[in-house]
């Protein structure tokens, strides 16, 4: 076997073996995390569940710990009466379910994430805020991508 | 000073370092990149996550081809028909223009052929010794 093709295999063999290697550390630790949700119920995030699901007292939940903007959260909007509360909006907080507000207006952009140029991991980690969007939205943009984020997210209603 | 011998090179160590930061992107993130994949791949029955796995050890396999000069006209045209997929498939879209830009370039390098960078070259020499 002559030498290019040698080297050609090796490369190949390579970003097999590293890529695998990436892949096995990944999973471990997703594995971990996975078995420390478990245990520790107490998370922000589950902080933010456990409101969305009405049992806040049940877990001792100190709404000021939450690690999620506009922790002014009113416990009494669980009922939709025309607008959407930061309360409601922040249990659209997923992949799967994303909602964000911009300039008061709360928008559901679950479609238009596998679209984004910059990955819908870009996203996500905004997905139910309402500031932490906007500042992170025209950090990144401006005002340039402002038409399209009107365009590609579903209308959801005013942010009260 | 000729800066002319520089052109191809830069062009193909800038595609390929593009090409190999998608790739480890890619590997390190599957998650993030699975709604890039076309539906029609998925309703074959492969998981979205392997796919982007086996795509970026093919980006990152051909980044590194491209970068070291090793069979750069086969390595560049192989990426070519994989962007101009990926263009396609994205169509009118931002990130479809700029695939189709990578497109280009990767076209423009398929028709340069080898630098004298290349390993191509190094093993060409060789072989004539």
């Amino acid at each position: 076997m002559n030498k290019k093709l040698m080297l050609a295999f090796l490369i190949f063999a390579l970003v097999i073996g590293i890529s695998a290697l990436i892949r096995l550390s990944d999973d471990n630790s997703e594995e971990i995390e996975t078995r420390n949700e478990g245990t520790y119920q107490s998370s922000p995030q589950n902080q933010i569940n456990n409101l969305v699901q009405g049992n806040a007292n049940q877990d001792n939940v100190n709404i000021e710990n939450l690690n999620q903007p506009n922790t002014n959260i009113d416990n009494t909007n669980q009922v939709n009466t025309g607008g959407i509360s930061l309360y409601e909006l922040a249990s659209h907080n997923s992949r799967n379910d994303c909602w964000i507000a911009y300039d008061g207006t709360v928008y559901d952009i679950t479609s238009f994430l596998p679209k984004h140029p910059g990955s819908a991991g870009a996203i996500v980690p905004y997905c139910g805020t309402s500031s932490d969007f906007e500042n992170a939205f025209s950090g990144q943009h401006g005002t340039s991508q402002v038409s399209r984020l009107f365009r590609e997210g579903e209308l959801m209603g005013d942010l009260i | 000073m000729n800066l002319e011998k520089f052109s191809k090179p830069v062009l193909r160590m800038g595609l390929s370092l593009v090409l190999l930061w998608f790739g480890f992107q890619q590997i390190t993130s599957p998650e993030n990149w699975a709604g890039f994949i076309p539906q029609f791949i998925i309703s074959m029955g492969t998981a979205a996550k392997t796919m982007v796995i086996g795509n970026a050890i093919f980006e990152l396999t051909l980044g590194l081809f491209l970068i070291t000069g090793l069979y750069t006209r086969f390595a560049s045209a192989l990426l070519g028909i994989h962007i101009l997929g990926i263009t396609i498939s994205m169509g009118m879209t931002p990130t479809g223009i700029r695939d189709f830009g990578l497109f280009v370039a990767s076209l423009v390098i398929f028709l340069n052929g080898p630098d004298k960078y290349c390993l191509d070259k190094k093993f060409e020499k060789n072989s004539y010794k």
